[in-house]
């Protein structure tokens, strides 16, 4: 993937989810104040309502694509392509988007939706990511004030964000390499970490936690035998098991952590000079100060 | 006339392939009606390529490639007792990978709502049922409510130290978001539940 610097538009209609407004404040907060810096205009999604994630497919098919295809509805109303941070709410407006573009599909979502009162035909706009927006379309180089020299971070992309590819299809589902570069491009150390795109265990995370603290466990472990001074990521249901899960996950083990867990536009924040505190980084639950401390 | 074929060939057992016999088609078609487009189950050639890369094959009871093969069989008593249906992380390892673009996730997705059409019941489908009868309420996710409709006290008390935290931060609100008509968003959703028998 060659760099394309062609912004297509420079206004979002920002789909912030649910988490967004609640356990990954700091995602939000870091997403708009970014993409403010940058010269994109997000406009919020009007009266935007929850993807579903990966549980309401499961419960019945047409229903969690009703739910995911509103929000990609709504973005049509506006006119403009849909923009999510969120890897969750990204990957199911995705997946809607292509069930909308299929005509056995679209009749099923679109009755449903009609029942909701909202009869939107035709779609012409797309379903884009955060990462996706950053990497392919912003030449972030050229607004690194600050480069994070002497920092390891481990990137990692979980599985919403890159998969399956012919519903992402930006960056490769099993060696992705978007974050990778972005954090190089700030200038910080990226280390070779395997467990990038293992998962985390995030939907099982309540029904079947043990199994989801064993996987999340993998993923801490290898970071911390590669000394990583942080992992990067852009996924809070990721962020809910690697952080806020982290002590838990340490208790059950036996094991201390105390690994910062940031996303990905706290990062490129960071390198454009924003202080930590517009970036909403005092947010954290496991503490950042290690890493603010080394890039100092 | 039906005439009753030899089990084994030269020691070998016949139904090992996928004959006509062995099949029962229903299942395999109620499946990929409720899944979608996405779900091919007969395009599956039994590669296990799935099943090589699945995060959680090692607790599951069936491997997701058994599972696909199940399924054309219409073993589907087998099928929805299976652990695996609720092992599934829905991390598309399997779907990224299957050669014949069988999307064995989406084939386990749609097998979950026959489950719990079916009257399956387990921490997961209590879990599943739950979230979305709280996103159907307003529309937007009210996580504590979640918990304490999932874990009841207990749960809430275990997760209280972590709330605690998240409060002072400003990450939990006290007040549930709600969308601007709930009530038409939820009946919408009520009957696409109800058309499909799940409501309970």
């Amino acid at each position: 993937m060659e760099t394309m610097i062609k912004p297509t538009t420079t206004q979002y209609a920002y789909y912030p989810g649910c988490s967004l407004h609640t356990t990954a404040r700091e995602f939000d907060i870091s997403t708009r104040v970014v993409m403010k810096e940058l010269g994109i205009d997000l406009q919020e999604l009007q009266d935007w309502s929850c993807c579903g994630g990966s549980i309401a497919a499961s419960v019945g098919h047409d229903m969690g694509m009703a739910m995911a295809g509103r929000n990609v509805a709504l973005a049509q109303k506006q006119n403009l392509d849909l923009l999510a941070s969120c890897s969750g709410c990204y990957n199911k407006s995705a997946r809607a988007m292509k069930a909308l573009k299929d005509d056995d599909e679209k009749s099923k979502i679109m009755a449903i939706m009609s029942e909701m009162g909202i009869d939107v035909d035709d779609y012409n706009i797309r379903v884009r990511n955060v990462v996706d927006v950053l990497v392919n379309d912003i030449d972030i180089a050229s607004r690194v004030v600050k480069p994070l020299t002497g920092l390891k971070v481990a990137c990692y992309y979980g599985c919403l964000l890159t998969r399956p590819a012919d519903i992402t299809g930006w960056d490769s589902p099993r060696f992705p390499t978007s974050m990778d570069k972005l954090s190089r491009i700030c200038g910080a150390e990226v280390v070779d970490f395997q467990s990038k795109t293992s998962c985390c265990g995030g939907p099982i995370l309540v029904s079947q936690e043990e199994r989801a603290f064993h996987l999340t466990k993998k993923i801490l472990d290898e970071a911390k035998s590669l000394n990583a001074d942080c992992i990067v990521l852009a996924c809070p249901l990721c962020d809910t098991n690697l952080e806020l899960r982290q002590a838990d996950i340490g208790k059950k083990f036996g094991e201390t952590y105390n690994i910062p867990i940031i996303y990905i536009t706290e990062l490129i924040g960071l390198a454009m000079g924003m202080k930590p505190s517009k970036l909403g980084m005092n947010k954290h639950i496991v503490s950042v100060k290690p890493v603010l401390d080394k890039i100092k | 006339m039906i005439t009753k074929k030899k089990k084994f060939v030269f020691g070998m057992k016949k139904d090992r392939q996928l004959d006509g016999d062995k099949m029962n088609l229903d299942f395999a078609k109620r499946v990929e009606a409720e899944g979608g487009k996405g779900s091919a189950i007969a395009a599956c050639m039994q590669c296990g390529t799935c099943s090589g890369g699945c995060t959680n094959i090692d607790v599951m009871d069936m491997s997701p490639r058994t599972l696909i093969l199940m399924t054309q069989r219409g073993e589907w008593e087998k099928v929805l007792q299976s652990n695996t249906l609720w092992m599934c992380s829905s991390c598309y390892i399997c779907t990224s990978r299957c050669p014949r673009g069988v999307r064995p996730s989406d084939v386990i997705e749609a097998v979950k709502a026959i489950a719990i059409e079916e009257g399956i019941k387990n921490d997961s489908t209590k879990f599943n049922q739950i979230f979305v009868d709280l996103v159907q309420k307003r529309g937007i996710l009210f996580e504590p409510e979640l918990m304490q409709r999932f874990g009841g006290l207990q749960a809430m008390i275990d997760q209280a130290p972590l709330g605690i935290q998240l409060a002072l931060r400003g990450k939990i609100s006290p007040f549930p978001e709600k969308i601007k008509n709930p009530q038409q968003f939820s009946q919408a959703l009520d009957k696409a539940r109800k058309k499909h028998g799940n409501n309970d």
